[in-house]
């Protein structure tokens, strides 16, 4: 009897201190670091599939290219190189001297955006107000009210959206200028998109990983936008959405929704995706890992990590650029007017 | 009249006599308060798959007794536990910030094999809940645990009497047995648990025995029995892993503790254990 109490209590300790696949000690070893990289992706990146990636073919492509690293800069350049393979904005890899970034995803779309412009005096110009997050002013002669959204990392509250509605009260219509957004927080694209249904809908889906294969994913989950958590109720507003390729991630999120609401127009560019909301790890040496790992979609199951199109395609001019004039405001402006 | 108000004291002073009489009867209830401090290793694979390490804070409260009519061979214990602890990934360039809360009740049956040496065993229920919070990730920023579990425990202690010094010797032990967790999935980010908590239930809250989660806890006291008070110093130490959906947790502490333990009625320490209620 006490031989197998001693067993039990020894096979408990045992247990209790078996390690897992967890590393204790740093370890600045290339081999080391980049199979670690590799693996975290391999087992936790979700568009594999999607993207058609041969994701082994490429560990062997630049795992080569380890004989050559004498440096942690040589280390990093390898990492990130294999890293744009995956051409994703959310994939970064997070050292104390750098951060990877991929860019492919934007470089050979129109800009579609000038800060210059929007921020001169045909629009917004110097006065305008701020609301939170939110620029915000009257423009075409005050017929127009004119918001500018740049970062949904900055949030909004009621507050905020009673004033400016007071301020556009006597507008014909609302811009909601989010170019060049590249995202943020998806709680205030929810909230933001909220105000202009007029009952909850179900406007994507998502699902995540459940194990390491490249395909384990759980059943998708519906997402909806409430009219009851709106800070704002615009859904009788005439509005028009400016969108453009560096709408990402959060930004992406809100444009998706924003298709589907009764009395919004989107017009622009398509916008760049991010459909994957992003995931941390780290490696050996200390570096973290951004990776997207829960794919969101529409509300018909598609696929919107490479972005969505808007109700009106409209790409900004040379000449209107050079009078000072946004052509896709100006065409949102007129869509305001003659509607 | 004078003869009424003598009988109205008498009747008064015998009802007090009683009262008091019946409260010694009463079990005792032991308070210990205790400080400690040490190391903290944890792993969360959900946050990171690296093992976290720095120094950790405990602050425990206790209280303990007989059951009443147990003829001094059941007692409960109910028991508080707040930790604090930071820690640092190997590399020191990621830290997370560990707030442990428990609070748990036990019972004990009281043996004493020889003379000065007894042995306590028992069962411990317990509802713990931590928050770890790992601020350089993006959307699995924080993790949560959260579980009831059942232990089994057993405490044994030697009882030192000299002239001199009244100490007793203590060492408990605990190992989790049987109860639920939540975990949530591989890939699960915190958005979606909260936005999809009703129809993810089954997913993230999983029953826990030994095939998921095995652990050793134990605590070792010396007590000093001063006049009106004990004295308490040791060391614990906790070692527990836990698996699910694919991810990994282990969480391993060692801290020096020191405490005080004493009756809030009858205070503790020689004079308490002079009275035959008193559970040490």
């Amino acid at each position: 009897m006490k031989l197998k109490i001693l067993i039990a209590l020894s096979a408990i300790i045992l247990l209790a201190s078996c390690e897992n696949n967890s590393f204790k000690e740093f370890d600045s070893n290339p081999y080391t670091n980049f199979d670690a990289l590799w693996e975290t992706l391999d087992q936790k990146y979700c568009y594999f599939e999607t993207k058609n990636l041969d994701w082994d073919g490429i560990k062997t492509v630049y795992r080569e290219k380890l004989t050559h690293v004498k440096t942690a800069f040589d280390l990093f350049d390898v990492c990130s190189q294999m890293l744009d393979t995956l051409q994703d904005g959310h994939v970064n890899l997070y050292s104390s001297f750098d951060i990877s970034r991929c860019t492919g995803w934007f470089d050979n779309y129109p800009t579609n955006y000038n800060d210059n412009i929007v921020y001169g005096s045909n629009y917004l110009g110097s006065n305008y107000r701020i609301a939170g997050g939110l620029h915000y002013g009257l423009i075409s002669d005050g017929e127009i009210g004119y918001i500018r959204y740049r970062d949904f990392s900055n949030g909004f509250t009621s507050a905020n959206f009673a004033y400016i509605d007071y301020l556009f009260k006597n507008c014909k219509g609302i811009i909601i200028d989010v170019r060049n957004n590249g995202g943020g927080q998806l709680d205030y694209s929810k909230n933001f998109a909220s105000c202009f249904f007029t009952e909850k809908t179900i406007t994507g889906y998502m699902r995540h990983k459940t194990g390491f294969g490249h395909n384990d994913f759980s059943e998708m989950q519906p997402m909806y936008v409430d009219p009851a958590l709106a800070p704002i109720n615009w859904s009788e507003r005439k509005v028009i959405v400016l969108c453009n390729r560096r709408c990402y991630s959060a930004t992406n999120d809100f444009i998706v929704k924003l298709l589907q609401a009764p009395n919004v127009t989107v017009i622009g560019g398509t916008t760049g995706g991010g459909g994957g909301l992003p995931l941390s790890s780290e490696l050996p040496n200390g570096w973290m890992i951004r990776f997207s790992a829960v794919p969101m979609y529409d509300q018909n199951h598609s696929e919107i990590e490479f972005g969505v199109n808007p109700d009106i395609f409209v790409n900004m001019t040379e000449e209107d650029a050079a009078t000072g004039k946004d052509s896709i405001i100006e065409k949102a402006i007129s869509l305001l007017k003659t509607n | 009249m004078r003869r009424t108000i003598i009988l109205v004291i008498s009747i008064f002073s015998v009802s007090l006599t009683t009262l008091q009489a019946q409260e010694i009867v009463e079990p005792s209830v032991n308070h210990t308060w205790s400080i400690g401090s040490g190391v903290m290793e944890l792993t969360d694979s959900y946050l990171s798959p690296a093992t976290y390490s720095g120094m950790d804070i405990t602050f425990d409260v206790a209280e303990s007794s007989f059951y009443k009519n147990s003829q001094q061979q059941i007692s409960w214990e109910r028991r508080l536990q707040l930790c604090f602890a930071d820690t640092y990934n190997p590399a020191k360039t990621a830290s997370i910030n560990y707030f442990g809360a428990s609070i748990g009740f036990a019972s004990y049956y009281h043996f004493q094999p020889v003379k000065g040496f007894s042995i306590m065993t028992g069962a411990f229920l317990d509802v713990e809940s931590a928050l770890k919070d790992n601020s350089r990730n993006v959307n699995n920023m924080m993790s949560a645990d959260l579980n009831t579990t059942l232990y089994a425990s057993a405490i044994f202690r030697y009882k030192l009497r000299t002239c001199f010094l009244h100490m007793n010797i203590q060492y408990e032990l605990m190992t989790p047995m049987m109860g639920c967790m939540f975990i949530p999935q591989m890939g699960h980010s915190y958005y979606e648990i909260y936005e999809n908590l009703p129809n993810d239930l089954d997913q993230i809250i999983h029953f826990s025995s030994f095939h998921n989660k095995q652990g050793i806890q134990g605590k070792f006291t010396l007590d000093f029995l001063l006049q009106n008070v004990t004295l308490r110093a040791g060391f614990t130490h906790n070692d527990q892993t836990w698996q699910g959906n694919d991810l990994n947790f282990k969480q391993s502490q060692f801290n020096i503790i020191i405490g005080a333990s004493y009756d809030l009625h009858r205070f503790g320490g020689r004079e308490a254990e002079n009275q035959s209620t008193i559970w040490y």
